[in-house]
C-alpha cells in the first residue's frame, strides 16, 4: 500500500528542506485570516499569494499554498460560529449548529470543537491519500490519450454541471475557459486569437487570469459592503472554554471518522468538493442521530460532522489533482496553477516519476494539520477582532497586491491587464449567474484536453470505432454520463414542473 | 442593503451578455478555422465553440421565456452595480497609468481614490493609508523579492 522507499526519501526530503517548514505557519495564518473574513474565500487567498510562490522551490511552494488551504478550511468556521456568516461556502453547515451554540454563550466551546474536527478531518483525508496514492499511481499508468481526454472533459463537465447555476450556464462558462486556454500559438504553429499582439503569442497568462476570475471579480462585488459587528460580547473568548470544546470533539472519534471519510470521498469528485461535503456529512449525522430534532439548535455533533468533512475534502481533492492533474474545485485549481508556475504537470507521469515528492506533500500536509491545532488556538483569541476588520481597507490592499503580483509573474503589463480584464468578465459572469469556477477549470485543463484530443486523433486515424477497443475509456465515459445525467434529468424535470 | 419590490424587468443585461459571449465564440472559431493549416488547429475549438454557442442560445431562450411567463410577478430590485462599476473603472485607470507614473505613485493614487470611493472622507486617513500601504507593497516586491517594478519616486 505504501512505497517504503519513496516514503523514506520523502522524510529525508522534508528534513533537508527547512524552507518547507518555514512557510507553513505564515500560510496557516494567511488561510485563517482570509477564511475568517466573510466574503474573502480560501481561493482568493491562494490566488493572491500564488505569485509569492514563484520565488520558492516546488515543495515549499505547494506546502505554503496547502497551508493556506488548511488554515482557510478552519478559518471559515470562525464567522460561521460567531456571526452565522459562513466565511467560505464550505462552512455553510458549520453555521447550522455552531451559531446556535454561540448564541447560548458557548462560542469558545464551538470554536474548540470546530478546530479539533478540522484538524482530525484533515488528517483523515491525507491518511486516505497516503494509503491509496500508490495503487492509484499504478492504475493511472493504464491511461492513454483517449482516457485522459475523457478525464479532462469529465473534470470540466462536472464542475460545469454540478453547481448552483443552470447546466447551460455551467457548460458555457467551462467552454469560455477552454477557448481562452487555446489563445496563442497552437502545437502546429498557428497564431490563434492574438489580434496580432506579440504579448499574446504565449497565450493568456494563467495565474493572472485566475487571480482576476477568482479574486478581483469577487472583490468588485464587495465594494461598499462592511462586515463590522458592534456587539462586543462576541469578542470575548476564554481559553478554558476552548479546551472544553476540544475535549468534547475528541470524545466522539466515530463521528469525526465518519465525517472525515465522507468528506475525503466526496472531495475526490471533481466539481463537488468541500461545499457539498460539509452539507452531505451534516445530513448523514442528523439522519443517524438519536436526537435529530436537536440538530440546528446547537448540537455539537452537527458541528463535528460539518467541520471534519469540509477539512478532509482537501485530502480527497488532492487525490484527483495528483493522480489525474484535475482540480476538484477552486482551491486545487490554484494549486494546479502553482504546478504550472514551477513547470510541473500533475497527473499520472508526475505521480509515477516523483513518488518521494508526492509522499512529502502528504506528510507535510499531515504535519500542517497538527500545527493548525497550535496556531488555531492562538488565532481563536484574535478571531473576535478579525471579523470586524473593515473591507473598505482590505479591498484596495488585496487589489494592489494582485496587480503587483501579476506583474511580477509576467514581467510586463500583460499580467495586470489580464487581472483587470478577467476580473470584469468574472464580475459579469457572477452578476448573471455563470459559475466562474467552471471557466477557471476550463482554462486549466483546456491545453491538456486539446493535446490529448490531437494525440487520440493521430493514434486512431480519425476512426471513432477505436474507442470501442479501449475499455477504460468506455468505463470513464459511462461514469461521466452516470455522474452528469441525474443532475441533467433532475434539472429538466424541475423546469417541466415549473412550466406546467 | 435595502431592496425595493418592482415588476420583473426584461433581463436585458443577461441576454446581452450571453449573446455577446456567443458572438465572441463564433468570431473566434471562424477566425481559427479560416486561418487553420490543418484539422488539429481547430479540432477542439470548433466543436467547443459550437456547444458553447448552443448553450448560450438556450440560456437566452429560457431567460426570455421565463421573463414572459413571470413578467407580472413582483421581484426584489437588484442591488446597484454602480460602486462595483466605479471601482472597476478606477482599477482599469490604475493599470493603464502604471507605465507612465509607475507602481509607486500609481498604487498611492489608487489606494487613496479607492478609499474615497468607499466613503472615507478624512484626508489624513486617506493619505496615510495610501502612503504606508503603497510604499510597503512596492518596497516588499522590489527589495525582498527582487522584482524590477517600474517606479517614479521610489
Amino acid at each position: 500500500m505504501i512505497n517504503a522507499e519513496a516514503f523514506q526519501a520523502a522524510l529525508s526530503l522534508l528534513g533537508n528542506t527547512p524552507a518547507a517548514w518555514l512557510v507553513v505557519p505564515p500560510g496557516l495564518i494567511i488561510g485563517l485570516f482570509f477564511g475568517s473574513i466573510p466574503g474573502l474565500s480560501i481561493s482568493i487567498a491562494m490566488a493572491v499569494f500564488l505569485p509569492a510562490t514563484m520565488y520558492m522551490d516546488f515543495l515549499p511552494a505547494i506546502l505554503f499554498l496547502t497551508a493556506i488551504f488548511t488554515g482557510g478550511g478552519f478559518g471559515g468556521a470562525i464567522p460561521a460560529i460567531m456571526l452565522n456568516i459562513p466565511g467560505t461556502s464550505s462552512s455553510v453547515a458549520t453555521a447550522f449548529d455552531g451559531y446556535p451554540m454561540a448564541r447560548r454563550g458557548e462560542h469558545a466551546q464551538a470554536l474548540g470543537i470546530g478546530l479539533v474536527a478540522s484538524v482530525l478531518g484533515t488528517l483523515v483525508g491525507y491518511l486516505l491519500l497516503l494509503f491509496t496514492v500508490q495503487s492509484i499511481s499504478q492504475w493511472v499508468l493504464r491511461l492513454g490519450p483517449t482516457e485522459m481526454l475523457v478525464v479532462a472533459i469529465w473534470g470540466v463537465t462536472l464542475i460545469a454541471v454540478l453547481n448552483d447555476a443552470s447546466i447551460s450556464k455551467g457548460i458555457a462558462a467551462g467552454i469560455l475557459g477552454i477557448l481562452i486556454s487555446t489563445i496563442g500559438y497552437s502545437d502546429a504553429g498557428q497564431m490563434r486569437g492574438t489580434f496580432g499582439s506579440m504579448y499574446l503569442l504565449d497565450g493568456i497568462p494563467v495565474i493572472p487570469a485566475l487571480i482576476g476570475f477568482f479574486a478581483a471579480s469577487e472583490l468588485f462585488n464587495l465594494v461598499g459592503k462592511r462586515y463590522i459587528v458592534d456587539d462586543s460580547s462576541l469578542r470575548v473568548v476564554r481559553f478554558r472554554h476552548i479546551l472544553d470544546g476540544m475535549g468534547q470533539a475528541a470524545s466522539k472519534p466515530f463521528q469525526l471518522l465518519r465525517g472525515g471519510s465522507m468528506g475525503a470521498i466526496i472531495g475526490a469528485i471533481p466539481g463537488v468538493g468541500a461545499s457539498i461535503a460539509n452539507l452531505a456529512a451534516y445530513a448523514t449525522a442528523k439522519q443517524r442521530s438519536k436526537d435529530p430534532e436537536s440538530f440546528g439548535k446547537g448540537n455539537p455533533s452537527g458541528l463535528i460532522a460539518a467541520e471534519s468533512a469540509n477539512s478532509s475534502s482537501e485530502g480527497g481533492s488532492m487525490i484527483t489533482l495528483l493522480a489525474l492533474g484535475l482540480p476538484g474545485g477552486a482551491g486545487t485549481a490554484v494549486l494546479l496553477g502553482a504546478f504550472a508556475l514551477h513547470n510541473v504537470t500533475g497527473g499520472p507521469r508526475f505521480i509515477r516519476e516523483n513518488p518521494d515528492i508526492v509522499y512529502a506533500l502528504i506528510i507535510g500536509n499531515m504535519a500542517q494539520a497538527v500545527l493548525l491545532m497550535l496556531v488555531g488556538v492562538g488565532f481563536i483569541f484574535l478571531a473576535g477582532y478579525i471579523v470586524k476588520l473593515s473591507l473598505k481597507l482590505m479591498i484596495p490592499i488585496v487589489m494592489v497586491l494582485s496587480v503587483v503580483g501579476s506583474y511580477a509573474i509576467t514581467g510586463n503589463m500583460v499580467g495586470p491587464i489580464t487581472v483587470v480584464a478577467t476580473g470584469i468578465i468574472g464580475w459579469l459572469m457572477r452578476r448573471y449567474g455563470f459559475p466562474v469556477a467552471a471557466t477557471v477549470v476550463g482554462l486549466l485543463v483546456g491545453g491538456m484536453a486539446e493535446g490529448e484530443l490531437v494525440r487520440s486523433m493521430q493514434i486512431s486515424g480519425g476512426n471513432l470505432g477505436f474507442v470501442a477497443d479501449r475499455p477504460i475509456t468506455l468505463v470513464l465515459l459511462a461514469l461521466l454520463l452516470l455522474s452528469v445525467l441525474p443532475r441533467v434529468i433532475g434539472s429538466l424535470l424541475k423546469r417541466r414542473r415549473a412550466t406546467s | 442593503m435595502a431592496t425595493s419590490i418592482r415588476r420583473q424587468r426584461f433581463p436585458l443585461g443577461s441576454v446581452l451578455f450571453s449573446l455577446s459571449l456567443a458572438a465572441v465564440f463564433g468570431y473566434y472559431a471562424h477566425g481559427v478555422h479560416a486561418a487553420a493549416r490543418g484539422v488539429t488547429d481547430w479540432l477542439l475549438i470548433l466543436p467547443a465553440a459550437g456547444i458553447g454557442i448552443t448553450a448560450l442560445l438556450v440560456i437566452v431562450g429560457t431567460k426570455v421565456i421565463d421573463w414572459y411567463r413571470q413578467r407580472d410577478i413582483a421581484v426584489a430590485e437588484d442591488p446597484s452595480a454602480l460602486p462595483a462599476l466605479l471601482f472597476m473603472g478606477l482599477l482599469a485607470l490604475y493599470v493603464v497609468t502604471i507605465p507612465i507614473i509607475g507602481f509607486d505613485l500609481g498604487s498611492l493614487l489608487f489606494l487613496c481614490l479607492a478609499l474615497y470611493l468607499q466613503g472615507e472622507r478624512r484626508w489624513w486617513v486617506i493619505v496615510g493609508f495610501g502612503v504606508v500601504v503603497s510604499a510597503t507593497i512596492v518596497l516588499l516586491f522590489i527589495e525582498l523579492l527582487g522584482v524590477r517594478l517600474p517606479t517614479l519616486l521610489l
